[in-house]
């Protein structure tokens, strides 16, 4: 898989591995500060900064190669553009070079994270095997995560990981090579992420959420529509993977902390979302889609969520349960490949437009601590209709 | 029959509890505050820890971060007077949180869920 692999000073061997994931423009000044900290915290610790490109591009090798660090560095290039084959270059590259820890950092992330680097590293030396960030979020940072990703995740494996599409990663080397033994998902990064995350959950490894400051909204972008279906597509494929497993998980269980600190949240952003315009969209949509949601939905969630539909999605919200009950329905319909796994995503996607829709209305007078406790909440029901899911999950068909 | 141990500064609270739990038919025991937390915990093991958060000389949700560092997935309930808690980071390694309030119905359905949890 490795079109480049550029290892200058022919390390072998590392203790300690920082994984940049993505092109490395623009990083000069976060990687020469994350070498100091890391070098003068760990001084008896071998340090390799490694830099996964999914692209080939020669200036960002010379730019990766130009920073001046004391720490050496290893460039390897996936070549095909694809960000979930980053993260398995860091893989094979941690594994190989026997790494006893190791952190991976999306690119872009990098200028803002780096302060916390230590976070990641610091809970593998306390015999953790998987550490996922924890931000001090702000309003509506990453609706995809709060209203979909991070509830449904929960409820299957039973951890509360708050960012299972999480930016910033941090692993033992045993856990590196668990993963790397595993059967991949390679879609794109976040794709990797939540494959990281459920094969971290599902060995059952000591998890850990380390603190990773409040990020600004602008690197939470929107999850873009192709973004959202493939992180679906991989969580539904994951599903009947590891159902031996999750078919027997009730409730859910916390996660510890790890360097959090006292930090007051924002006040509440105006929110830029075009209401009528994302209302007009869902029943556009949906009335090229409504034959695939009879299709995959149980007879009283299509029935409840006509009932919303109908009353323009502006009376009635769009309750916990009901959402609840679609994305199990979804993920239902998907393992018994009722229709199109594409159709099937695509009439997902709308739903799930239609729900932040009712989200972004609900929750408009909140604060951001009441938001975070909506999310929980809404996390609590997933748990509770987990039996439905169960139930369907293992109904025989006729 | 589950072990639940209770901490709380407040000797009403502890009262309060201990009586309406072991109605419900669990075994009950208390500590005045987080001193011998981790040593009870170890010598009692009991299946739940019910926590308040401001207790005149500890934080519980330092408490918290002890407990959860030697007792991975001990089940701990956060209980306080204030709901502000709920979303300060340190409180997210508490399995539920719960505002104190003299009817106990929210606390017994947590504390239900909390011991029904089960990762394979």
């Amino acid at each position: 898989m490795k079109l480049m692999h550029d290892n200058p000073r022919g390390v072998a061997y590392a203790d300690l591995a920082v994984g940049i994931l993505g092109s490395p423009d623009l990083l000069s000044i976060a990687l020469e500060q994350i070498d100091r900290d890391l070098c003068s915290h760990y001084p008896g610790r071998s340090l390799t900064l490694i830099c996964c490109n999914g692209k080939s591009d020669e200036s960002a090798r010379q730019t990766f190669m130009d920073i001046p660090t004391a720490s050496p560095k290893i460039y390897l290039e996936a070549g095909n553009g694809h960000g979930g084959n980053c993260f398995e270059l860091l893989l094979q590259q941690v594994v190989e070079l026997g790494c006893q820890a190791a952190v991976a950092i999306e690119a872009e992330r990098l200028a803002s994270s780096y302060r916390f680097i230590r976070n990641l590293f610091e809970p593998l030396f306390q015999n953790y095997d998987f550490v996922s960030p924890l931000y001090l979020l702000r309003k509506y940072s990453g609706p995809f995560t709060s209203n979909l990703v991070y509830p449904l995740v929960r409820s299957l494996y039973g951890r509360r990981i708050r960012q299972p599409l999480g930016d910033e990663l941090g692993f033992s080397g045993r856990m590196a090579a668990l993963f790397h033994e595993s059967e991949r998902i390679r879609r794109n990064s976040a794709s990797s992420r939540v494959w990281v995350t459920t094969t971290a959950m599902k060995a059952k490894a000591l998890l850990i959420q380390s603190y990773m400051g409040n990020p600004r909204p602008e690197l939470f972008p929107a999850a873009s529509e192709g973004e959202v279906k493939r992180v679906l597509q991989s969580v539904f494929e994951l599903m009947c993977r590891h159902e031996g497993f999750w078919l027997h998980v009730k409730w859910s269980k916390p996660t510890a902390v790890f360097g959090v600190r006292s930090e007051s949240m924002d006040s509440n952003p105006t929110v830029d979302l075009d209401v009528s315009g994302l209302r007009d969209l869902v029943f556009q949509r949906l009335a090229g889609q409504w034959g695939i949601c009879r299709t995959i939905l149980a007879g009283d969630n299509l029935d409840n969520l006509e009932r919303f539909l109908n009353a323009a999605m502006r009376r009635n919200t769009f309750s916990p349960s009901l959402w609840a009950k679609i994305v199990y329905d979804a993920a239902v319909s998907f393992k018994r490949q009722v229709v199109r796994e594409e159709d099937l995503l695509d009439a997902l996607l709308t739903l799930y437009y239609a729900k932040t829709l009712s989200f972004v209305l609900e929750t408009e007078a909140m604060s951001v601590q009441q938001v975070e406790v909506y999310t929980e909440n809404q996390c609590l029901v997933f748990e509770q209709f987990k039996p439905y899911l169960v139930e369907r999950w293992t109904e025989r068909q006729l | 029959m589950a072990k639940i141990l209770i901490v709380d500064d407040e000797e009403g609270i502890r009262m309060l509890y201990s009586m309406e739990l072991q109605d419900e038919g669990y075994d009950v025991i208390t500590l005045p505050d987080g001193k011998d937390l981790l040593l009870v915990v170890e010598k009692e093991n009991p299946d739940c820890v019910v926590l308040d958060i401001k207790m005149r000389e500890f934080n519980g949700l330092d408490l918290l971060q002890e407990l959860r560092k030697k007792y991975y997935d001990l089940p701990v309930i956060l209980n306080s007077a204030y709901s502000s808690f709920k979303v300060d980071l340190k409180a997210v390694a508490a399995d539920y949180y719960v505002v104190k309030s003299s009817d106990l119905s929210e606390l017994k359905e947590k504390l239900k869920v909390a011991l029904e949890s089960q990762i394979p």
